[in-house]
């Protein structure tokens, strides 16, 4: 008789516990296992962006690049990540010293001491596009209070993305003095 | 009684191996489509080397003719410099020529020499465009075998996992190799502003930066009106004697040249790889990816005008 009551007990209290372990264990556990998986997609998605603007012709080009093209933009929109700011510099570092190196925003001038010809050099010259986004859980819940983030609500994260500037070459096109040389590209 | 007990007994494990098998699916279509990205990354990796390879042959900064003591470097500058040099000399030549007509026709030996001159000078402009057809050839055919033989060697790669299974890669079969130039890049090669005596005929040929259009064939008014004077597209040199290193680009800025016998300066190369996924459903795809990369620039000094010196 007692087995019996067991068995009719254990089959009453699985349906609590199968919520219970739904809403408490296996919804979290998505949520958080998620998050690694978006980032990686979005890690992915900026990085070959990023190699993409490296290789535009000009400075210009890059910024108008990343101000234009949206279709990455709504591509992570779609996978739950949200970039709210994004933005480019120029890192500059000195190939047998790298401790040596420097960080332009763009858009802004390369002094002529981290110029490729410059006497200190040579130099690596990488884009680097820094992200401000915001990483979504897989349920979002709308609580009154703050939300937990990764769990109920988004979490913000800020994301560098570096490529090797490609074209090191001067630009032919730019106005310049009699006798002067032409600008670097990368120098606008 | 015993027929209950025993169904309740297998609904944990109805449900558990239901759950074990949704996630072996999962992981198995995630491993699948990390196994797509891989092969893509891969795919496009080998491209831009190819093409980077390929298109640093093409003005000749080969580091294996290098170390060999030929120094190919700047093939296409060089090319380019003395196809107009030798237009301004054949102008030269025709000038004299139709000066000592004029002036001096009476004397037979400045006549002769006046003639031979403007011979020597239009032989060396045809020989100069066989010259340029040649190296074309070479050039293109150089990178080509560059970039075979470099496929060669990374084609051993084969990948079979028991989710997926990805070919050897392989050039596209219609445009593995397309050979061009950067869009809108003008010659390396710029108008001499002082003893150009072609400033008039140069209106057609020179851009706003002075530079002569690629592809333009400069072709002289008068009686050497049949010579042709074609130059390319190469990234200009600079004061400093320095050299624009290959660069890879973006498929927009990359054009075929404007004529078919211009001088090639960016190649892009197109591989393609078949990719099976072999659990679960049975998939198979094609990746096909573009690496584009534009030459070395000219290494010649720009000169100014103060290095040339003015005989009246």
């Amino acid at each position: 008789m007692s087995a019996k009551r067991n068995n009719r007990g254990s089959l009453a209290e699985f349906g609590p516990a199968l919520l219970i372990f739904i809403v408490f264990i296996f919804v979290p556990l998505l949520d958080f296992g998620v998050l690694p998986i978006r980032y990686a997609i979005a890690y992915n998605g900026l990085n070959q962006f990023t190699h993409r603007l490296a290789m535009a012709e000009k400075m210009s080009d890059a910024e108008q690049m990343l101000k234009s093209e949206r279709s990455l933009i709504r591509w992570l929109m779609s996978c739950g990540v949200e970039v709210t700011q994004a933005r480019l510099d120029l890192r500059i570092v000195n190939k047998f010293n790298q401790e040596k190196q420097v960080v332009i925003p763009e858009p802004s001038p390369v002094p002529k001491e981290w110029q490729p010809d410059a006497s200190d050099g040579p130099f690596f010259y990488y884009l680097v596009l820094t992200t401000d986004m915001k990483i979504s859980p897989l349920f979002i819940m709308n609580l009154p209070w703050k939300g937990i983030p990764g769990l109920t609500s988004p979490c913000s994260i800020n994301m560098a993305t570096t490529a090797p500037w490609e074209n090191l070459g001067r630009d032919p096109n730019a106005q310049i003095q009699p006798g002067a040389d032409y600008p670097y590209y990368m120098n606008e | 009684m015993k027929k209950s007990r025993r169904n309740n007994q297998g609904n944990m494990f109805i449900i558990v191996a239901l759950v074990l098998g949704l996630t072996a699916m999962a992981l198995v279509v995630g491993m699948s489509f990390g196994g797509l990205y891989f092969a893509q990354n891969i795919l496009q990796n080998y491209a831009n080397e190819l093409a980077l390879s390929g298109a640093t042959v093409l003005n000749g900064s080969d580091t294996t003719q290098l170390s060999q003591g030929i120094n190919t470097a700047n093939r296409e500058g060089q090319m380019n410099d003395m196809i107009m040099r030798t237009r301004v000399l054949v102008k030269d030549s025709r000038e004299n020529m139709d000066l000592t007509d004029q002036e001096i026709s009476g004397n037979e030996s400045f006549r002769n020499l006046a003639d031979q001159l403007l011979d020597e000078s239009t032989q060396s402009a045809k020989d100069m465009e066989i010259e340029r057809k040649k190296l074309k050839q070479v050039s293109e055919q150089e990178a080509t075998d560059l970039i075979k033989n470099r496929l060669a060697s990374i084609s051993k790669l084969n990948v079979k996992l028991p989710w997926i299974q990805m070919s050897s890669p392989r050039l596209f079969r219609l445009k593995g190799i397309v050979f061009g130039q950067v869009r809108d890049m003008q010659s390396n090669v710029e108008q001499l502003s002082e003893a150009n005596n072609l400033q008039p005929e140069d209106q057609n040929y020179v851009a706003s930066n002075k530079h002569y259009n690629a592809g333009a064939n400069a072709r002289l008014k008068g009686p050497e009106g049949s010579l042709d004077f074609k130059v390319s597209s190469l990234q200009p040199a600079s004061l400093n004697k320095e050299v624009g290193p290959a660069r890879l680009i973006l498929p927009s800025s990359f054009s075929r040249t404007r004529n078919a016998d211009d001088l090639s300066s960016a190649v892009q190369v197109s591989l393609i790889m078949d990719v099976r996924t072999t659990i679960g459903a049975v998939t198979d795809h094609q990746i096909m990816v573009r690496g584009i990369a534009a030459t070395t620039g000219a290494s010649s000094i720009r000169r100014d005008d103060s290095e040339f010196t003015t005989f009246e």
